[in-house]
């Protein structure tokens, strides 16, 4: 079970992600070590995922001055995390594209998966919305029924944000999770200016 | 039917059919006002037609004066280019408009308290012109220059400040309260992500400065 400020489940760090060169890594290889944005996007080809991802862009200035590192963790196959990135070029803004088709990642981290959460009223109008606002949908990405989600680690892979997707359309607000890396940055701040006074002039 | 109706419908077609919402609407009121003389003009004048067609012109013309109003070109004063220049280059001159619309241009004389260990700040600072220092323990552990944010940490955070800062010379501010700054952020997540990259590269300079 994924908590706040507790570590990592061992189950989710030795989840196996699978990069669009086709090379597997484990999630605690790619996010150790840097304080690191992991967002799972439903699968790779739902509007709905498009719109989360376009909900990221602007925040990757932001992101990056706090030196955090961004993942993306997709279920399709390895071609749909290629055709993804090609449709929303993800990497070349330094955003790095995994996918985890056997869904082991994604059930340790407790994201659901929700028929109703794709075809129910909230879902079905998560759709129509991302749809209304460009977003292309398919039907063939990965697991159609899979909900996404986010999680922020600690370069200790220690949790330091987690939210789970509901429906299809429940979109993480990647502010809330800057404003986290900005309050544990002005703590880092504090930390220093603590130990810049104990220390001899 | 009177020539005033299809004069209406022609117009009304010809804002379907364009792409900017102020001719669109522009077009529609003249075609309302058409098609008032059309209801006009035809015998018992009927009232419920011309009492809804003058609601849709209106709600029309009251749109069209806020899109003049909207697109009208931002000019900015002297002290906001400077801040626009120090830190806000990201944002839009309306963009910083809005921004600065919720707060105020302060004056600060030198040696003064602007921030106190232990007590929170009401206002979240940026400090656009002179200098202030940073102050523990009666030691000035560092000092900041223009462009420099002040009191932010108790804003990111929530915790008191661990230490004063004081103005060391004459110092121009811009201040938000606190609660206005955060419902501003709320409210507007393109203004947030600004922001919060000028906030976070104003962490990350401290950082290393201290």
């Amino acid at each position: 079970m994924v908590v706040v400020s507790e570590p990592l489940p061992i189950e989710l760090a030795n989840a196996t992600l699978v990069d669009a060169a086709g090379e597997p890594s484990t999630l605690a290889q790619v996010a150790g070590g840097k304080t690191t944005l992991v967002l799972f996007v439903r699968q790779f080809a739902c509007a709905g995922c498009s719109e989360q991802v376009a909900a990221l862009l602007p925040q990757l200035p932001a992101l990056r001055v706090l030196d955090v590192g961004v993942v993306i963790v997709g279920c399709g196959t390895v071609d749909h995390a290629r055709g993804f990135d090609e449709r929303l070029g993800v990497t070349s803004r330094g955003v790095r594209v995994f996918t985890d088709p056997t869904l082991v990642a994604q059930r340790a981290a407790g994201l659901s998966r929700s028929r109703l959460g794709v075809f129910g009223p909230r879902g079905t109008l998560g759709l129509l919305r991302a749809m209304m606002n460009g977003h292309k949908n398919a039907w063939s990405g990965g697991d159609f029924y899979q909900q996404g989600g986010a999680l922020l680690l600690s370069p200790s892979l220690r949790v330091l944000f987690y939210r789970p997707q509901r429906w299809l359309g429940d979109l993480v607000e990647i502010g809330d999770i800057t404003d986290v890396v900005l309050a544990g940055r002005a703590r880092e701040n504090a930390a220093a200016l603590d130990a810049a006074v104990e220390a001899p002039s | 039917m009177s020539p005033a109706f299809h004069v209406a419908n022609v117009l009304f077609l010809l804002s379907y059919l364009v792409r900017d919402i102020l001719w669109l609407r522009l077009l529609s009121v003249l075609a309302q006002l058409a098609l008032l003389v059309g209801t006009v003009l035809t015998p018992g004048h009927p009232l419920d037609a011309m009492a809804w067609n003058t609601l849709f012109l209106i709600i029309n013309v009251v749109r069209i004066y806020l899109l003049i109003l909207e697109r009208r070109p931002v000019k900015l004063t002297e002290h906001e280019a400077h801040l626009w220049e120090l830190v806000f280059r990201s944002l839009t001159p309306r963009e910083l408009k809005a921004l600065l619309a919720r707060g105020a241009f302060e004056k600060r004389a030198a040696g003064e308290i602007v921030v106190e260990r232990g007590k929170h700040p009401s206002h979240v600072l940026l400090l656009e012109e002179g200098k202030v220092e940073v102050v523990m323990d009666g030691r000035t552990i560092t000092e900041l220059g223009p462009g420099s944010f002040v009191g932010e940490m108790s804003f990111l955070t929530g915790d008191p400040p661990r230490a004063d800062v004081r103005t060391r010379d004459d110092c121009h501010f811009f201040a938000w309260p606190k609660e206005t700054l955060a419902r501003v952020l709320k409210d507007s997540p393109e203004l947030r992500a600004h922001v919060q990259m000028a906030i976070g590269q104003d962490l990350v300079s401290k950082l290393r400065a201290v």
